[in-house]
């Protein structure tokens, strides 16, 4: 139970493998939500900046939580990398686009099936996902880009593959 | 009764940051727990005659070392859900939702445990689809949830 002075925040970043959910006082500062992630496992580096999902605008750390964005349920990045080079195959071409560190694999995905992309119909741009290259991993749509990344090289490849119907 | 170590577990995972992100767009919910089963509702693309989402009830025993199996549930009758109310699609989606394998009492997917069983070459074939011991439930939530927004789901067996 989230107490009247409390709030949730959802956390991801450089070093975090799962999203993470940290509860902090309404009357903290921002860092005081970093503190929280590593409390729980979180691994964000020293030097690292606070984003909010999607953008790459930097929100200091010692700000007062009440004098940002962030609010209940929100949702923020941890990372050193503010910006993440996002390299996608497909049929063995190459596209090559930059993100905030804090863009979601959802937004990465639109622009590789895009017309700046791939340009894949409705039904084929459904029917692929973004695995990341030389693994079986395919982060889920929420997951921030730049969890995938280290500082350095603030950098992932993916391959742009079917889905494949389960059968045998 | 103390309770199990493995719903002990389960209950963290359901409050933990990869189910609730779930939650907070509103992708699924958990509707209950009567342990080893816990019901959750699974929201579905809009097709018509079709619900806005269907409910799945999860038998976790031996969680999360072992895969949970779920099968697709009634919420309101408290059974298994009418096989001509199950989803259906084209490809992908009605391999997973089969209600004529084992009597409809799995999903006929990688992550699932009754059906993993006798099913090593998926290991290879579907590595990402694998129940990983290291992650929680959301893992099947999402494959779920995945298969009823896709291109391929097209509604109900029998709207």
């Amino acid at each position: 139970m989230v107490e009247r002075d409390e709030i949730e925040v959802f956390v991801q970043g450089e070093g975090i493998l799962e999203i993470v959910l940290v509860r902090v006082l309404r009357t903290g500062t921002v860092r005081d939500i970093v503190m929280a992630a590593r409390g729980v496992g979180a691994t964000a580096a020293d030097g690292a900046a606070l984003f909010m999902e999607e953008e790459d605008s930097v929100i200091d750390l010692d700000m007062p939580i009440a004098a940002t964005p962030i609010k209940h349920r929100s949702r923020i990045h941890v990372h050193r990398c503010r910006r993440v080079t996002v390299t996608v195959a497909f049929n063995g071409v190459q596209k090559v686009e930059a993100f905030p560190s804090a863009a979601t694999i959802k937004r990465v995905k639109r622009w590789a099936v895009g017309n700046r992309g791939f340009n894949l119909s409705d039904v084929d741009a459904a029917e692929h996902v973004l695995q990341v290259s030389g693994s079986s991993d395919r982060p889920d749509e929420d997951v921030h880009v730049g969890t995938l990344v280290g500082h350095p090289p603030c950098s992932v490849s993916f391959d742009l593959v079917p889905k494949i119907r389960v059968e045998g | 009764m103390p309770m199990e170590m493995a719903e002990m577990v389960l209950r963290v995972h359901l409050d933990a940051g990869p189910f609730q992100s779930g939650v907070d767009r509103g992708r699924w919910r958990l509707i209950g727990i009567s342990w080893p089963h816990v019901l959750i509702a699974v929201s579905a693309a809009e097709r018509p005659g079709a619900p806005s989402e269907y409910a799945f009830r999860f038998e976790c025993t031996g969680y999360p070392k072992m895969p949970p199996t779920a099968q697709p549930w009634s919420e309101a009758g408290d059974a298994a859900l009418p096989h001509d109310r199950w989803p259906a699609g084209r490809h992908r989606v009605p391999a997973a939702f089969n209600p004529h394998w084992k009597s409809g009492e799995a999903l006929y997917l990688p992550c699932d445990r009754l059906a993993i069983d006798g099913h090593d070459p998926w290991v290879t074939q579907h590595p990402s689809l694998i129940w990983s011991p290291q992650r929680d439930i959301t893992q099947y939530v999402h494959v779920v949830y995945e298969l009823l927004n896709s291109s391929d789901y097209s509604g109900l067996r029998r709207p």
